[in-house]
């Protein structure tokens, strides 16, 4: 069998402009962040978001205004708060906003991959969800007259998924945090997998792979590819990375943390590779 | 030992809901929530069982909070991962779990808002979004809500976008599906407790220390007062105090969500030094 894996450039190229992003991930885990940087470095825009949940990751590509539309259910840092280039975004009428719910999002998700324009949902009647979301039409069940919202199908185009490890076929496993990788890997044209070490074929546990080959074009090798979001179990969210961001963005600007990022994640990788040799890393 | 705060006794109030053997939700950025669960599991409710939103786990393992390790801890010794679209579209539905609610308005009949404050199309401030809170609202009987600051911003007459359908003229679209048992049961704020009923809030315990007149002035809508008398809630005991404070979090995580702006960041930065002392420490 072809093997997929290629260099980062190679995989992020083929991505146009105006595309729908599907990020993988949940929170502040596992998010893929090395791919999405490549996305801001080559200078795609335009595009969409699409999440279950959305945070640091896509908080960057809004501050580099890569950015102009999502859609999720919950855009947030979690503990750490609100996404500062969102938040400013929408307060400048500068970013387009698809209002979902968890169940818009699952049902939106379902119906695609059944390959019908809509499920029905029990959810959304007498909220201003269905007064923003005016595509979203009601419809009868032909078994009991309810009334229920008809939920669309969703389908992102492109897909990004961080990995703990993954085989050259694609096949990759996920640690924690499955969210809706599964799905949104399955779901797109065209589907990156980066991970933190590419093994032979084969060597992955029986039983214990997330991602199917079959539902991925591209594979990479990045060491450190989701931080400073976590990559359970090889290393724990990095919070203080996260409050350096939050400091930077109330006192100086986007691109001047965009500009010290990179050194900073090498100075994680030499921190993790020091604690990893000494055995303390996952210490608590 | 110190004097009780706030959180404190919003976190064994919400304790005394949980009993042994429910199945609770552990949502996103809820360490109140976490400790109150942790404080029933430690007295009470020995017995319960965790649908964890961080790390997307079923679990009956738990430790004392942290951020750092939060997903370590929902992950190891876990039951089963799952999807997230099994747990919201399949679990949460099929079995009526137990979960507590924060939304940054609310009214009278427990409508509540997670998505702007100020006009939709031009927000003061842009909120994280619906979550499953609508969904949940819609189908699950068995639901908290809890604001950590009794005010008039909070606590409104009407809330500027509806996320989730409470009770009232906004639910009866849904009640005609034929899905009535449903909606909040209680909200507790840091001043007092109210339950639902399908003519609005209606006051039914107030926190030590707390007036029925003072809360009158800090709420934005209209209530009634339970016909069976205010309940006045007991303070913590110490033996509650002392296994929140030095067992289940002893670094004040849960404090983290009465605070905003740079307060919150400043705490934020000292919780997760003391993590990495900590570890260091161990290790």
């Amino acid at each position: 069998m072809t093997s997929k894996r290629m260099s980062i450039e190679q995989a992020v190229k083929p991505i146009k402009d105006g595309q729908t992003l599907g990020v993988g991930g949940m929170l502040i885990y596992r998010r893929p962040t090395a791919l999405i940087l490549e996305l801001i470095k080559q200078g795609k825009w335009n595009l969409t978001a699409l999440g279950w949940t959305l945070g640091y990751e896509t908080d960057l590509l809004i501050g580099a205004k890569a950015v102009s539309h999502v859609r999720t259910s919950f855009f947030s840092l979690e503990i750490f708060g609100l996404p500062p280039a969102y938040r400013k975004a929408v307060e400048k009428d500068a970013i387009k906003i698809t209002e979902e719910t968890e169940t818009t999002l699952g049902i939106g998700i379902r119906a695609a991959a059944q390959g019908v324009g809509f499920m029905p949902g029990r959810t959304l009647l007498g909220s201003d969800i269905l007064t923003v979301r005016k595509d979203i039409k009601r419809i009868e069940c032909p078994y009991t007259g309810e009334i229920y919202p008809a939920i669309p199908a969703i389908r992102p185009e492109v897909t990004f998924i961080h990995a703990l490890a993954a085989d050259e076929n694609g096949n990759a496993i996920l640690g924690a945090n499955l969210c809706i990788d599964v799905e949104l890997a399955q779901l797109s044209t065209y589907t990156i997998v980066s991970a933190e070490k590419i093994v032979p074929r084969g060597s992955l546990p029986s039983g214990q792979v997330d991602i199917i080959g079959a539902s991925v074009d591209a594979v990479v090798e990045v060491q450190g590819g989701s931080w400073p979001t976590s990559c359970y179990p090889d290393y724990p969210l990095d919070g203080l990375e996260l409050v350096r961001y939050l400091k930077t963005m109330k006192s100086h600007s986007f691109d001047e943390y965009l500009l010290e990022l990179e050194s900073r994640k090498r100075s994680f990788l030499l921190k993790m590779d020091e604690e990893v040799n000494d055995g303390s890393y996952l210490e608590r | 030992m110190a004097a009780i705060s706030k959180d404190e006794m919003m976190v064994c109030y919400m304790s005394s809901l949980i009993q042994t053997g429910d199945f609770v939700v552990q949502g996103m950025g809820t360490p109140l929530v976490f400790s109150a669960f942790l404080l029933a599991k430690e007295t009470h409710a020995r017995e319960v069982q965790f649908m964890y939103t961080v790390g997307n786990t079923i679990s009956e393992h738990t430790e004392s909070l942290s951020i750092t390790y939060l997903e370590q801890l929902t992950v190891e010794g876990c039951l089963k991962k799952v999807k997230m679209t099994e747990m919201h579209c399949d679990i949460v539905p099929s079995l009526k779990v137990k979960e507590f609610i924060r939304p940054a308005q609310v009214d009278r009949f427990g409508n509540c808002n997670n998505v702007v404050i100020g006009d939709y199309a031009k927000p003061v401030i842009r909120l994280p979004g619906a979550g499953g809170i609508t969904d949940v609202a819609a189908f699950n009987p068995n639901f908290h809500l809890y604001v950590t600051r009794h005010s008039r911003q909070t606590l409104v007459d009407q809330v500027d976008f509806c996320s989730s359908v409470g009770y009232g003229e906004r639910a009866e679209e849904l009640n005609r599906m034929g899905i009535r048992a449903r909606g909040p049961q209680k909200l507790i704020t840091d001043s007092c407790v109210f339950r639902f009923e399908n003519e609005g809030a209606v006051l039914e315990a107030i926190f030590h220390g707390e007036t029925i007149e003072n809360i009158r002035e800090n709420t934005g809508f209209p209530f009634d007062l339970s016909e069976n008398g205010i309940i006045q809630i007991e303070p913590p005991s110490e033996e509650q105090l002392r296994i929140l404070r030095e067992k289940i979090d002893p670094l004040g995580i849960r404090q983290l969500e009465l605070l905003t702006g740079i307060q919150r960041i400043q705490k934020l930065e000292h919780i997760l030094l003391e993590e990495d002392k900590r570890r260091r420490g161990s290790a």
